[in-house]
């Protein structure tokens, strides 16, 4: 992969909380490469990391870290070794944003949802406040909420409303990357698809490069381009979204598919035996060998390495090693 | 296990006309009333599992809420087990609590994190003096391996901090089991668990149902999920099923306008998504608040038909066996 391409890249990324049990291993390895204009979906379960990805990224880990390790970088800088001052002044919402889990449940009651909107701008001396309420009316505007709006208190709009407002507020500033963490998962599906098309315009429109966190493989395969799927707080596998949706490679990924009810055909759904691991203490190996169908002695020992068995392709997982 | 002939013709409860409304503000001259449930009739039979579908406002956990009398309904009937239960007053109503149950959405709140698994098993024994302890604990270790909760020992002193979410809802369904009750609400019960272990939750309350004859009404927003779990699927809109049917009929040759858009929004996990829209429905449903007598759906309607879905309102009638529908397309 040349450097040149990808607007973010993710290397060897390994985080640990701290907690009364000992460190909890929330990411391990992770590594990943966002081009320009594209879209990735990062897929797991909870607890898998997928969030503590994105905080990682947007430098918003909570206090309590025992380590952190790895690259960052955006456009061949890296992030990691900026201080907190001189990331909030030019990456955080100024080149990367973000739509947290629930922001639409955390908008502030007693202010008009223009200012809320407008507030990212505020802080960019070089425009007038009157500008920076321009700025946000247009944004409004351009998500499919009318100026009438922009003089509303959040408790007067619907969910879908609230939800097209604050991806209003994560692209007024422009942004080169936007982080959307499970941005339509308290919606309604009728909603949810609205907000799905009003991303694919707005990303086609801005050419806005998107990580896209959902614990929906379905959801993801709307809008992703690529597709990570996590576990245990490793990227087990990654691929175009063909790639992963119909040809996995990792038990996980496959077992996650037909795991789900469908509306279409005929085959019951399975399920996952056991629960994912504690990761104060995850087990020996691949993390995913307590559950996995395909275990063997290998898998019990070894953690496995990323293999990319066709081009583009990769997975954790020893089934698709060399064979000893 | 076996109910006799008699008990089995009859429905184990019965909903007619039944209607919910709440009072939401007050005017100089009157009351504003905010109609969650809008005379609706349907009926649960033994060992059936019904699911009631609905975007959030449709009133689907409203009548969740009537058909086990958390709620005293402002018009219509409620009969359970062959008796009328709509306005019976709370002290004569305690075989109906022991015969009623509920599942939560959430199983990290629906427990007391106080309390453990053992103290939370006990508790409705205790409510209904059922204070013999040898039984008690037979109950329990009953309940917990009826739920997969086993082994039985290591899980009764754990507090609910302990478990996972799966495994806090299987404790949430051995309260529920563990007074052997004939109908269960099961208001989304999976949704706040992971993929991976949503079939695992619905196979489980399944065969709680074979063994031991439980009757489901299964709310959700979930389409895939209830064609899964259940026998007839009810499509709820503004306080009103508009359209009931058994599950895979429903989904396979769904009717009403709202049934077939609900069905096309829900995303499938297909690569060729990325280069087409979804169908959605335009707009959000708006609040039940004095609406008028016509199509509730008819704003949002692709379908819609001038001088018929803004002028009358449809009933529920049935278009083929089994299968009813409240829209004008087919009246």
């Amino acid at each position: 992969m040349s450097m040149a391409s990808h607007l973010l890249e993710v290397t060897d990324l390994k985080v640990e909380y701290s907690s009364p049990a000992g460190p909890v291993r929330a990411l391990e390895s992770v590594s990943l490469a966002v081009g320009k204009a594209e879209t990735i979906g990062i897929v797991g379960e909870s607890g898998s990391g997928k969030s503590s990805l994105g905080l990682s990224i947007m430098k918003l880990l909570p206090p309590n870290i025992h380590a952190f390790s790895g690259v960052v970088r955006l456009e061949g800088n890296d992030l990691t070794r900026l201080s907190e001052n001189e990331f909030r002044k030019s990456v955080r919402w100024k080149k990367i944003s973000m739509v947290f889990q629930g922001a639409m449940n955390s908008m502030n009651p007693v202010i008009r949802v223009g200012t809320q909107v407008a507030e990212p701008l505020f802080f960019d001396s070089s425009l007038s406040r009157h500008d920076a309420e321009l700025a946000a009316k247009r944004n409004l505007r351009a998500v499919g909420l009318s100026d009438e709006v922009f003089r509303r208190y959040p408790h007067e709009l619907s969910g879908g409303m609230k939800q097209r407002a604050v991806i209003a507020m994560a692209l007024v500033t422009n942004p080169k990357l936007v982080l959307l963490d499970e941005p339509t998962s308290a919606l309604d599906v009728s909603v949810q698809a609205q907000i799905i098309n009003l991303l694919k315009k707005l990303r086609k429109e801005m050419g806005l490069s998107i990580i896209f966190i959902s614990h929906d493989l379905a959801l993801a395969s709307e809008l992703s381009e690529k597709i990570a799927v996590m576990y245990a707080g490793q990227i087990v596998e990654f691929g175009t979204n063909k790639d992963v949706l119909t040809h996995p490679l990792h038990p996980y990924t496959q077992l996650l598919l037909a795991s789900s009810p469908r509306l279409t055909g005929g085959s019951s759904p399975g399920f996952i035996p056991g629960i994912p691991p504690d990761l104060v203490k995850p087990p020996s190996g691949c993390r995913f060998h307590p559950r996995c169908p395909y275990v063997f002695e290998r898998c019990r020992n070894e953690d496995p390495l990323e293999f990319v068995p066709d081009p583009g392709h990769s997975v954790r997982c020893w089934l698709h090693g060399e064979k000893e | 296990m076996l109910a006799s002939w008699g008990e089995r013709m009859t429905d184990i409860l019965e909903l007619l006309d039944a209607k919910m409304c709440f009072r939401v503000g007050r005017g100089f001259f009157r009351a504003t009333a905010l109609t969650a449930v809008d005379e609706v009739s349907v009926s649960l039979k033994r060992g059936e599992t019904l699911a009631l579908i609905g975007e959030s406002g449709s009133g689907k956990t409203t009548l969740g809420r009537l058909t086990l009398r958390l709620l005293e309904p402002t018009g219509g009937k409620i009969i359970f087990d062959g008796k009328d239960i709509t306005h019976i007053s709370e002290g004569k109503l305690s075989w109906f609590r022991k015969a009623a149950q509920m599942i939560f959405q959430d199983p990290y709140s629906s427990l007391n994190p106080t309390m453990s698994v053992q103290n939370i098993l006990e508790e409705p024994l205790e409510i209904h003096h059922l204070n013999e302890r040898k039984v008690n604990e037979e109950m329990i270790f009953n309940a917990l391996k009826d739920c997969r909760l086993t082994p039985q020992e290591s899980f009764l002193p754990k507090h609910p901090h302990l478990l996972s979410g799966g495994q806090r809802q299987r404790v949430a369904i051995a309260r529920a089991i563990i007074l052997r009750p004939k109908y269960i609400v099961a208001d989304e019960p999976v949704s706040m668990i992971d993929a991976s272990g949503r079939v695992e939750i619905l196979d489980l309350l399944r065969s709680l149902q074979v063994r031991y004859g439980i009757s489901f009404l299964y709310i959700t927003h979930d389409i895939a999920t209830a064609r899964y779990f259940s026998d007839r699927i009810a499509v709820m809109y503004l306080g009103r099923i508009v359209e009931v049917a058994p599950a895979e009929e429903l989904i396979r040759n769904p009717l009403h306008p709202y049934t077939v858009a609900l069905i096309g929004a829900v995303p499938e996990p297909d690569p060729s998504n990325l280069q087409r829209e979804r169908p959605s429905i335009p707009g959000e449903a708006p609040v039940p608040i004095e609406l008028p007598p016509v199509c509730r759906f008819n704003p949002r309607c692709s379908k819609f038909m001038k001088g018929t879905c803004d002028k009358e309102d449809p009933a529920l009638e049935e278009v083929s066996p089994n299968h009813f529908v409240a829209c004008h397309l087919y009246s």
